[in-house]
């Protein structure tokens, strides 16, 4: 019979390297969840039943923000750079020295707690380490769920209340990088600048039987990097500033009002530095009217 | 239960806060209502209040009634300053979300819960984070913010689990609890912009997020800070020499965010990132808190604490009403404001007595006492350098306003408080304008896209009539001329003839309208005073910060458990007792403001034990 524990630190670390590995969204974020839910479930002896549930309605919870952040569900991420198989074995090899090491003797928890974590940790560096705000959303959450494992495995059972606490922290993170995903991504995920002459080099292959799956492939789906090159090549020949144009949604900030803006007749130079809004963010209409 | 009941006032006034956010009237009201309850709840807070939750006993004390008081009184008077200055988002919500982390952590009497909702606390700053729209500024922060809050969470478990754990396989334990204090010290410098991680906050700064600021770079720092703290001196109390290399590289960190911190606030002409700077300037001594490990700054670095949130809030109101108030936040254009709002100047000189005071007094001598016993004694100067810079990066704003004014600051309101004098023609048409300047916001938006297409259909007509026209309206123009003399026959003004079709109630809320700028002042004002009363030591500052937070008396000293570099004398604990090992069971009954800082003697549950390394495995809190 295998301890529950056991296959809970097996799925958790299956569960990281699906959040780390692959560049669906929608994936990552059931890789979190996974790895979330599972993680409450490795100790020993398990935890009380209301605590388990917290844990789990808060991992549900942050996997919720996250999705809803990522809107329809076009959203990606950068995915690995390494790929999936390396991601699993590195967490494998972490795993396996988590499982042979000792630095607290005794433990006081399941030894396969602290290999879980070691993994979960070993794995979120990569996302630590980038400048994608969702994978290092990722990376923050797995690094949470390896420090509590640690606790687990160097501390023992944790009272309910530490369970509460960790739920909390795991919502706290997904509402994080769920609320700075957004802004990110209108800032980073841009496609690389394509030469003209490059773009119409790739027009030009592209047969002219294919013209309608090309407009139909230049739709706005500005988060796609999955896209293939040659898709991307011909949205910049269509639309060339289309991914540089904020959503419909964002509300045009920070635009002074037309009676704010100062007109100075042949201003000179040093006037004109002096007389012009050195910063459109703090004008007067932006900080609430004039009083 | 009063604990509970502002803990439950925090979470639901955030929730209610983030779910009325669509509605603006609405946010704002369930804001300032949640933060009204929460203050309340915090002063009706009970200093002997216990309350087990999830077999974790949660307990206050004074302080912990004092600190979570600070906390929503500066919130809920900032929000009201927003009112007036500019409504800050998400700030409310995200605050009493952070209030009631803080509430839990500092609370707890279990270190692993204490931590955990201490880092739990620091993740709203994203809220304010993600206002910042303008891209490269908002993408840097929220890589920075996320980056940080992996940190803080890193080193807060790591801490937890070093001071629970006495059976390190390792050959000194004191190199764990050296990575431990390492790792707390990161995430406090890190989560407050010490000087080598200054840059987000720097960039913050420059985002215009005005009132936001103060959520991210004061009431998290010194809530996570707190909960840091409060084992300065048990913890990381003993000798060792990776305890003491460490202790020395926070040392330089803390160095640094004094000297430079100042350094940057006098180079900046931007008001935000001068109080950004000025902010990360005193969270050095928060690092000297962490440093000095000894019991005697525990009580100077809670009042400094309590000085810190309140000097710091009104800082950063000062900076908001003052940019409002004058349009920009250039020192080049704020030339003369000194002059134009005596009451901000009034403001400012508050702000910085709080922030400084004077020799003799609380707060001066809880920095001279943080610098002595967090510094070698080769660099006490620097305690002085720091008060002489800050000194004068307030004294050039001070300089900056008595300047002739510019045309920035002449164009202003100021503080003057506008009435209706008899016969003050001006007052009248600023009355009109006051009254009609909101109508006729309105109406032009509506109005707009009818009247461009009206324009075009009447051009033809138009001209045409103008002709016709054009006789009658010279003999009109004449007309108004002569109508006052007519009309007022009694020798009144034409602005007392206005008033005489206007309703006194009508004219009061006119009034209160045109002198808003008069009421951010003395809002600043009032936050000021308040924050110069605390770091005096009033209003019971001084008796609270003797108190500790719970986790203080539930944490026992780690009596020297390398047994080395002491000389081979018996450390001042382990002469109170054989050797007293750290455990965290739940205290049988608070005791609030009895212990300045927890000693050995005053430890009731700590366990004897011949050795660290034999001992068994520590006793579990309530989590057996």
């Amino acid at each position: 019979m295998i301890d529950t524990a056991v296959l809970a630190a097996v799925v958790v670390v299956l569960g990281g390297v699906v959040a780390v590995a692959p560049r669906d969204g929608r994936i990552v974020i059931l890789g979190l969840m996974l790895a979330a839910v599972a993680a409450s479930l490795v100790a020993s002896p398990l935890p009380s039943s209301l605590a388990v549930t917290a844990r789990i309605l808060g991992a549900l919870l942050a996997a919720y923000l996250l999705w809803a952040a990522a809107g329809s569900g076009w959203f990606n991420s950068a995915g690995s750079a390494i790929g999936v198989v390396a991601e699993g074995a590195a967490a494998a090899a972490a795993f396996v020295v988590g499982l042979t090491i000792r630095p607290v003797d005794p433990l006081a928890g399941p030894v396969v707690a602290q290999a879980a974590g070691l993994a979960l940790i070993a794995l979120a560096v990569v996302p630590l380490a980038g400048r994608d705000v969702f994978r290092l959303g990722v990376g923050v959450t797995l690094l949470t769920l390896g420090c509590s494992l640690m606790v687990t495995a160097w501390s023992g059972p944790t009272p309910p209340l530490e369970q509460l606490a960790m739920a909390a922290l795991l919502i706290g993170i997904a509402g994080s990088t769920s609320l700075l995903v957004p802004q990110s991504e209108i800032a980073t995920e841009t496609v690389e600048p394509v030469e003209p002459a490059e773009a119409e080099e790739a027009a030009a292959q592209i047969p002219a039987q294919r013209a309608p799956e090309k407009a139909a492939a230049a739709e706005p789906r500005p988060s796609d990097a999955s896209a293939p090159a040659r898709t991307i090549a011909s949205a910049e020949i269509e639309e060339p500033y289309e991914w540089f144009v904020p959503t419909p949604t964002e509300p045009a900030r920070r635009r002074p009002r037309a009676s704010t803006v100062r007109r100075v007749a042949t201003p000179k130079p040093a006037e004109a530095r002096k007389a012009a809004p050195k910063k459109p963010t703090r004008s007067r209409s932006d900080l609430g009217g004039k009083p | 239960m009063t604990l509970i009941v502002f803990l439950l006032i925090c979470i639901f006034g955030m929730l209610l806060g983030l779910l009325a956010q669509p509605f603006a009237r609405l946010s704002r009201l369930v804001a300032v209502g949640s933060l009204a309850a929460a203050l309340a709840a915090a002063l009706l807070l009970n200093p002997n209040d216990t309350a087990t939750l999830g077999e974790v006993q949660l307990a206050t004390t004074w302080f912990v009634g004092f600190f979570l008081t600070a906390l929503t009184a500066s919130c809920l008077l900032l929000c009201i300053v927003g009112l007036v200055t500019g409504w800050p988002e998400r700030l409310a919500p995200a605050a009493l979300a952070t209030f009631a982390g803080v509430g839990f952590a500092i609370s707890a009497t279990d270190p692993t819960v204490a931590l955990i909702a201490a880092a739990a606390a620091t993740a709203p700053a994203a809220l304010v984070a993600s206002r910042i729209r303008s891209t490269p500024l908002g993408t840097t922060v929220g890589v920075a913010e996320l980056r940080t809050l992996a940190l803080v969470i890193g080193a807060s478990v790591l801490a937890a689990v070093t001071v629970l754990n006495t059976n390190w396989n390792v050959d000194d334990p004191t190199f764990m609890i050296a990575i431990a204090f390492v790792a707390l010290a990161a995430a406090v410098a890190v989560r407050s912009g010490a000087v080598p991680f200054h840059v987000p906050a720097a960039l913050l700064s420059r985002s215009g997020e005005g009132l936001g600021l103060v959520l991210s770079l004061v009431w998290i720092p010194t809530g996570f800070g707190l909960v840091a703290l409060s084992w300065g001196a048990t913890i990381y109390g003993v000798p060792g020499d990776w305890l003491d290399r460490a202790v020395v590289a926070v040392q330089l960190v803390a160095v640094a965010t004094l000297i430079l911190g100042a350094v940057g606030a006098m180079l900046h002409d931007e008001i935000e990132e001068i109080v950004a700077y000025s902010i990360i300037q005193d969270t050095g001594f928060i690092l000297l808190a962490l440093t000095a490990r000894d019991a005697d700054a525990a009580q100077p670095a809670r009042l400094w604490l309590l000085a810190f949130i309140l000097a710091k809030s009104a800082l950063v109101a000062w900076a908001a009403t003052t940019s409002w108030a004058f349009g920009s936040s250039n020192l080049g254009d704020l030339r003369g404001w000194l002059r134009r709002s005596p009451i901000l100047g009034l403001a400012l000189a508050g702000i910085v007595l709080a922030t400084l005071g004077w020799p003799g007094s609380d707060v001066f001598e809880a920095r001279g006492t943080l610098v002595r016993l967090g510094l070698p004694d080769s660099v006490h100067f620097l305690g002085t350098a720091a008060i002489l810079l800050s000194l004068a990066y307030y004294l050039r704003l001070m300089a900056v306003g008595l300047l002739t004014p510019s045309a920035v600051v002449r164009g202003a309101a100021g503080d003057r408080p506008r009435w209706h004098p008899a016969g003050a023609e001006a007052a009248g048409q600023e009355v009109v304008a006051a009254e009609i300047a909101p109508v006729a916001d309105a109406a032009a938006t509506q109005v707009a896209p009818v009247a461009d297409a009206a324009a075009a259909e009447i051009a033809p007509v138009a001209d045409a009539a103008a002709t016709q026209v054009a006789p009658v309206a010279d003999a009109a123009a004449a007309q108004p001329a002569s109508l006052p003399a007519s009309r007022h026959a009694d020798d009144e003004g034409p602005a007392r003839s206005h008033r005489r079709h206007v309703s006194f109630g009508h004219q009061l809320r006119v009034a209160w309208r045109l002198n808003r700028p008069l009421q951010a002042s003395l809002l600043v004002l009032g936050i000021a005073a308040v924050a110069a009363a605390v770091a005096f030591g009033g209003f019971g500052a001084a008796g609270a910060s003797q108190s500790g937070i719970t986790l203080d008396q539930a944490a026992g000293p780690i009596a020297n458990p390398s047994a080395i570099d002491n000389g081979g004398e018996p450390t001042p604990e382990a002469s109170a007792e054989a050797t007293p090992a750290i455990t965290f069971t739940p205290l049988p009954s608070p005791t609030p403001a009895a212990t300045a800082a927890p000693s050995a003697s005053s430890s009731a549950t700590a366990a004897p034990s011949a050795s660290s390394s034999a001992s068994p495995p520590p006793s579990q809190t309530a989590g057996d």
